[in-house]
């Protein structure tokens, strides 16, 4: 195991960020961490990365225990963070070259290493820019190419293609692909399930603080399968159809986005028909499919909260 | 050593890059320049002859250090309390060398910058200093006074602008305090605890030592200030490191 934490919890003040916490990171992995906003998954980026201690249990990385005076970890270690983390007074090589000489690189060694990550991240062409002159999916790319430098054993990407356009989502994903490929472990977090479906080998869904789910991805549809999802485009949503349907038996969850309801219910349980229904008596609708089950569903039913709309949790 | 010398040397060129830190050095020109008009003039028109430049000139650029705080807890504020603070803080680099790295770094530049004024004001406007080894402890010893102030600075500032009016306030102090036993012309027309509290300020220290004034007694003085200054950004920073 590359990393273990071991009933771990973490508090601030009365609350309880992460609650008795068991996790493991396989050598090699693309390990996905989902959960809802408040889930304790940076929490536990930080605390795997020794940016805060735990207050209860073990986290052990390197085989070693990691915490915030642990200085030996971190050379082994690469953080992609969610905010842009470049220095912005310097140019595109400039930012490389200091962040590579925090990890004791020198000389030739930092030159060629400069050079490797600037073709990686393909960004050559723009070597002189300083960050503000580069796109926002640039900055991305420049953001993960400080944290590849040292060639880290693991690497930790907490959302990294956050507001960034479609090719530049395209390029980090076969960029995570590509290290992976090359025997680098990956920690990737995302609020985008297609980004997590595509390149994680596993994945672990957290809520308020604990592992609620863990496993491929067919595993988790596997273990989560005597559920179905239908799909109900009304043509007068409201409240009263809303309720109507939770009264459905076998009906388990439904959520409404727009004139869309998601309703989630027993596998074989028939009710197709009580749903037309009752829709028809409340305005009739557009449109009725019932869908294969997806890692977003296998969410939705898991954490009751949206990854990406509504609730709050966008 | 080596990440020490990698960080300290990319703050060096920082603080020497950047154009507004040529302020400090030009500012207590122009304010000597303008003393020395005013000296001139009353020499010229009102027949006064008055040492007002000698008086004025040393505790103006002595004083003017002070404003390098702004040079540590800019930078602090700038790479520690911004997102760049989790790309230095999960690197192999400990907190407390990064600290170090950045006040040694607005050290050299402070010294340098008020050693350069000195040259100065001897070329330009015959300002007489003594004993220039004497001068250089000084500049040594407020500098890294200076350099200690901006720990606490950064410390107690929530962004880089206030941390800049705080840093500009404190040299406007040190400053006022600077001169104010050159404005009160007869010192013993004080009480004697007010004279002995403005005769071991760090910047009137530093001026007692350049002038052979009480030279132990004010150097001794300048060491306590140091160990002051020293202790308070010793604890502060480790509390902001918890």
């Amino acid at each position: 195991m590359l990393a273990t934490m071991k009933n771990v919890t973490k508090r601030y003040g009365n609350q309880t960020v992460v609650n008795q916490l068991d996790l493991t990171v396989k050598s090699g992995e693309i390990l996905g961490l989902l959960g809802p906003n408040g889930a304790g998954k940076s929490t536990t980026i930080n605390m795997l990365c020794g940016l805060i201690n735990a207050d209860e249990g073990e986290v052990m990385l390197f085989e070693q225990k990691q915490h915030t005076k642990n200085l030996s970890t971190r050379h082994e270690l690469g953080l992609v963070t969610q905010d842009i983390t470049l220095f912005s007074g310097l140019n595109v090589v400039e930012n490389l070259r200091y962040v590579g000489g925090l990890y004791g690189l020198r000389g030739a060694e930092l030159n060629a290493r400069v050079s490797d990550v600037l073709d990686f991240i393909e960004l050559r062409d723009h070597r002189k820019k300083k960050p503000k002159q580069l796109s926002g999916g640039m900055q991305r790319r420049l953001n993960i190419g400080c944290a590849l430098l040292h060639q880290p054993k693991l690497i930790i990407m907490d959302e990294p293609t956050v507001g960034i356009d479609p090719q530049s989502r395209n390029h980090i994903l076969e960029s995570v692909k590509k290290l992976a490929a090359n025997g680098t472990t990956v920690i990737y977090t995302s609020h985008y399930m297609e980004e997590v479906e595509a390149v994680c080998d596993r994945i672990i869904i957290m809520d308020l603080g604990r592992i609620i789910a863990q496993g491929t991805v067919n595993e988790l549809i596997k273990n989560t399968g005597n559920e179905s999802t239908v799909i109900l485009t009304a043509i007068a949503p409201s409240p009263a159809l809303t309720r109507a349907l939770e009264e459905v038996p076998g009906v388990r969850q439904v959520n409404m986005a727009g004139n869309k309801y998601t309703i989630i219910s027993a596998a074989n349980s028939g009710n197709i028909s009580r749903i037309t229904e009752l829709a028809g008596q409340h305005g009739g609708f557009a449109g009725i499919t019932e869908q294969a089950r997806s890692l977003e569903d296998i969410f939705l039913t898991l954490t009751g909260k949206s990854l990406r709309e509504g609730n709050g949790y966008a | 050593m080596r990440n020490f010398i990698w960080i300290f040397t990319h703050y060096v060129k920082k603080n020497f890059q950047d154009p507004a830190n040529l302020l400090v050095i030009a500012l207590p020109l122009v304010f000597i320049f303008a003393f020395q008009l005013l000296e001139n003039y009353l020499f010229d028109f009102m027949e006064v002859e008055s040492n007002f430049l000698y008086g004025m000139a040393i505790p103006m650029v002595l004083g003017f250090q002070f404003f390098c705080a702004d040079l540590t807890a800019g930078w602090l504020h700038y790479d520690m309390k911004s997102p760049t603070r989790a790309r230095l803080l999960v690197s192999p680099i400990a907190p407390k060398v990064f600290y170090m790295a950045v006040m040694a770094a607005g050290w050299l530049f402070s010294v340098f910058y008020g050693a350069i004024v000195v040259a100065i004001t001897v070329v330009a406007f015959n300002i007489e200093w003594g004993n220039y080894a004497y001068v250089l402890v000084v500049l040594l010893a407020l500098s890294f006074i200076t350099q200690m102030s901006g720990v606490l600075i950064f410390r107690y500032t929530k962004d880089e602008k206030s941390s800049a009016r705080m840093s500009y306030v404190f040299g406007e102090i040190m400053m006022g305090v600077a001169i104010l036993p050159v404005l009160a012309a007869n010192m013993t027309d004080l009480a004697r605890p007010i004279q002995t509290i403005l005769n071991h300020l760090p910047v009137s220290a530093g001026i007692n030592v350049i002038a052979n004034y009480n030279r132990l007694d004010s150097i001794a003085a300048l060491l306590v200030w140091i160990a002051i200054f020293t202790a308070a950004a010793f604890i502060i920073g480790r509390q902001e490191r918890q």
